[in-house]
């Protein structure tokens, strides 16, 4: 296939990856249509860097994202970090909350810089939340540093432009957590998080780490709040205190899940060998996976931009972010 | 726990670290904002709730933007100094 100048009488939709050449090298598709939000992934979202009022959120009464801590549930996306250097901060990739504000039935991806953890949180109140994360400079086989590709020099080996770890021939890493149906509450040092995994492409991080679990209760989130979501914000949310703020940052192909996907699944999204350090995944149109029933959210950022294409959640960009094949 | 301190990074690393539960540095590394599980001296500053120093530490330009949550991130010693 690699050689091929001409293909004929092949639908787009059975094509699921173009790797090489860049699609912009294609210089001509004569007689098909091009499904609407589906074929190609071009266009990415670019977080805004400029101000406060740089912001991407939604909000949804979809059932479907008021997922509670004894629920099923998966986030994948892909991510191009733009950031430098130190960044000092947590950069929160994806979050969603209540409108009752930072307690309010949250769960939020954050990448922790200047501790390298990534982290996956869920809270109902201040005494009420849990926190699993991985931490990169992990230097055993198996975990975290070996599995992302960044390496285990803390914090030279800290994930940023210059050191993106494992990523795709775009540059893209596929961050995927994935959470089970046991209520997560307080975990031994290093105990295996049975219910929460998180993968860099599709190699799992290995045990998450947490501590002080004793000193905060269970979780306690409700299944009837609407949820209020943020892309790329640099708090966790769109409401609260420097919630607009974001780091260099590509996303692509968010996608909530209302399972817990397994490694294959995983495996399916990345699109690639299940190889370690292999770099030929590729965003793929989700809705036509083998999970596509268990979509609850899916954003495209292609030609239909913010519009969810599965749910009612419509991305409303603020500021500077938009979407582009470039990060600020 | 309501122990919020400004320490410099010089007398930061005197304390017992046993008794820090989260920490974080200004651009320079000059000084330490913490949260502590037990009252402590030597600091520069000293706060009853997160809110306030957050504050303080958003008004300084030698600091970080912190957004909500922060003192939340636990620090560990073992995996943190190395």
């Amino acid at each position: 296939m690699a050689d091929a100048s001409k293909v004929n009488s092949v639908a787009v939709g059975d094509i699921n990856t173009i790797i090489t050449p860049a699609i912009g090298d294609i210089s001509k598709i004569v007689g098909t249509t091009i499904p609407s939000g589906g074929g190609f992934s071009t266009q990415s979202l670019s977080h805004g860097t400029a101000n406060t009022t740089d912001a991407v959120y939604a909000a949804s009464t979809a059932s479907g994202f008021q997922v509670i801590q004894s629920d099923e549930w998966s986030v994948s996306f892909w991510i191009k970090v733009g950031w430098t250097g130190s960044l000092n901060m947590s950069a929160h990739l994806i979050a969603s909350n209540g409108p009752g504000g930072v307690h309010d039935d949250m769960w939020r991806v954050f990448y922790n810089e200047n501790n390298n953890r990534l982290y996956f949180g869920f809270r109902s109140a201040s005494s009420e939340r849990s926190n699993n994360f991985w931490y990169f400079h992990h230097t055993g086989a198996g975990e975290a540093g070996a599995q992302s590709g960044l390496g285990t020099n803390y914090p030279s080996d800290n994930w940023m432009s210059s050191n993106p770890g494992y990523v795709n021939a775009d540059g893209f890493t596929l961050i995927t957590i994935t959470k089970g149906n046991t209520t997560t509450g307080a975990y031994a040092n290093r105990a295996t998080a049975a219910n929460v995994t998180a993968y860099w492409n599709a190699q799992n991080l290995g045990a998450a780490y947490y501590v002080n679990g004793n000193t905060n209760s269970t979780p306690a989130m409700t299944s009837g709040t609407a949820r209020n979501f943020a892309i790329g914000n640099n708090s966790w949310n769109y409401g609260g205190a420097q919630g607009g703020d974001g780091v260099p940052s590509l996303y692509d192909e968010v996608a909530l899940w209302d399972k817990e996907l397994t490694a294959a699944e995983v495996l399916e999204i990345w699109g690639g060998a299940g190889v370690l350090g292999e770099t030929t995944g590729a965003p793929s149109n989700l809705q036509t996976s083998s999970m596509a029933a268990n979509l609850i959210g899916y954003w495209r950022f292609e030609t239909n931009g913010t519009v969810s294409t599965v749910g009612s959640a419509t991305l409303t960009l603020d500021g500077s972010s938009t979407t582009s094949t470039t990060h600020a | 726990m309501d122990n919020y301190y400004i320490f410099t990074t010089s007398v930061y690393d005197t304390i017992d670290k046993d008794k820090i539960y989260s920490r974080e540095y200004d651009w320079n590394k000059e000084n330490v904002a913490l949260l502590a599980t037990e009252p402590l001296t030597g600091f520069i500053r000293e706060y009853n709730n997160s809110s306030d120093m957050v504050n303080y530490l958003n008004s300084q330009s030698s600091w970080p933007i912190f957004g909500d949550l922060r003192f939340e991130e636990e620090y560990i010693p073992e995996i943190d100094d190395i």
